[in-house]
């Protein structure tokens, strides 16, 4: 399966997921006025990823910040990660946030409420 | 105050990070965001609160962007579209202004006091609940957005509708976010 690498413009995130070590990130912003039209083909891959993943899937975000519609895909992608976890996958997932910044914080809470994996918080120095 | 008396006191006496009237797109959106940045970066004050109005701004002026998506004025009304962002002695300010369908307002309306009787605790839990179920059309904020501006403001949202004529509205809405550190105005 081939990895999914695009590159971080003015209103989107980086994307590097690497289907062969398990390893996926997004990082930058995320604003996209048409959220959907970005996310659904991240979706799509990982749920073809799904299908024979590797040994441990380890996702991380390092977002600065995203707007409301991106929000749902980024619950979107946990779900997914969710899935595989409740099918017995290994499953690590790191949420970065700047020391400075509660509302990154905050919203890596809010998520790991949502979905049942554990989700590790990690702060980034600022 | 009025919230049109607002508008022309930050104009004259406020440090305005950022004026923009015209027309609101996609690309207007890229182009205010990478300016506001560069002049809230430039101001003495913590990440997070920057990021806040940063953030208030996106949601704001992404608002405009999806409304004339959906549904079409005139061309003239569409250029009166505005974006503010003040920084003032205890808050920065973030206001912004956009004509709507005359019957659109009833509703926005109900939507905006809805959202402002909530309690901080309230407006958490409706977050999460829209955020797992959404009901509206994927593609779009799913009326998420003015839930997440009034989390991020922790105060309440002012607006105002001034009546054009019998099809036009001009829509204001204007979103404060404590400051943290000092700002001098020049």
């Amino acid at each position: 399966m081939e990895s999914l690498i695009i590159e971080n413009t003015n209103k989107t995130p980086r994307v590097f997921f690497n289907a062969l070590s398990g390893k996926m990130e997004l990082a930058g912003r995320s604003i996209p006025e048409n959220s959907f039209q970005f996310y659904e083909p991240l979706l799509q891959w990982l749920d073809e990823y799904a299908k024979n993943p590797q040994e441990l899937t380890h996702f991380t975000f390092k977002l600065d910040y995203f707007n409301t519609s991106s929000s749902m895909y980024i619950l979107g992608i946990l779900k997914k990660l969710e899935k595989m976890h409740a099918e017995g996958k290994k499953i690590r997932v790191s949420w970065y946030y700047d020391s400075e910044d509660e509302d990154m914080l905050q919203t890596g809470e809010d998520l790991r409420q949502i979905v049942k994996i554990p989700i590790e918080m990690t702060e980034l120095e600022s | 105050m009025s919230i049109v008396d607002r508008y022309h006191q930050i104009i004259q006496k406020e440090k305005v990070l950022l004026a923009y009237k015209g027309c609101i797109d996609g690309d207007t959106v890229t182009y205010l965001v990478k300016l506001a940045e560069k002049n809230v970066a430039s101001i003495n004050e913590k990440l997070a609160i920057r990021k806040k109005v940063i953030s208030i701004l996106v949601e704001a002026i992404q608002n405009i962007v999806n409304y004339f998506a959906e549904e079409s004025l005139d061309k003239s009304f569409e250029n009166e579209s505005f974006v503010i962002v003040a920084a003032q002695q205890n808050q920065y300010e973030v206001l912004v202004g956009n004509y709507i369908s005359g019957h659109r307002m009833r509703a926005l309306k109900k939507r905006i006091d809805n959202v402002n009787m909530m309690s901080a605790e309230d407006l958490q839990k409706v977050y999460l609940d829209i955020l797992e179920n959404p009901k509206v059309s994927i593609t779009r904020g799913a009326g998420l957005g003015l839930i997440d501006m009034a989390r991020r403001t922790q105060s309440k949202i002012n607006y105002s509708f001034v009546e054009y004529d019998q099809d036009h509205v001009l829509f204001m809405m204007s979103m404060t976010v404590a400051r943290v550190k000092d700002v001098v105005l020049s």
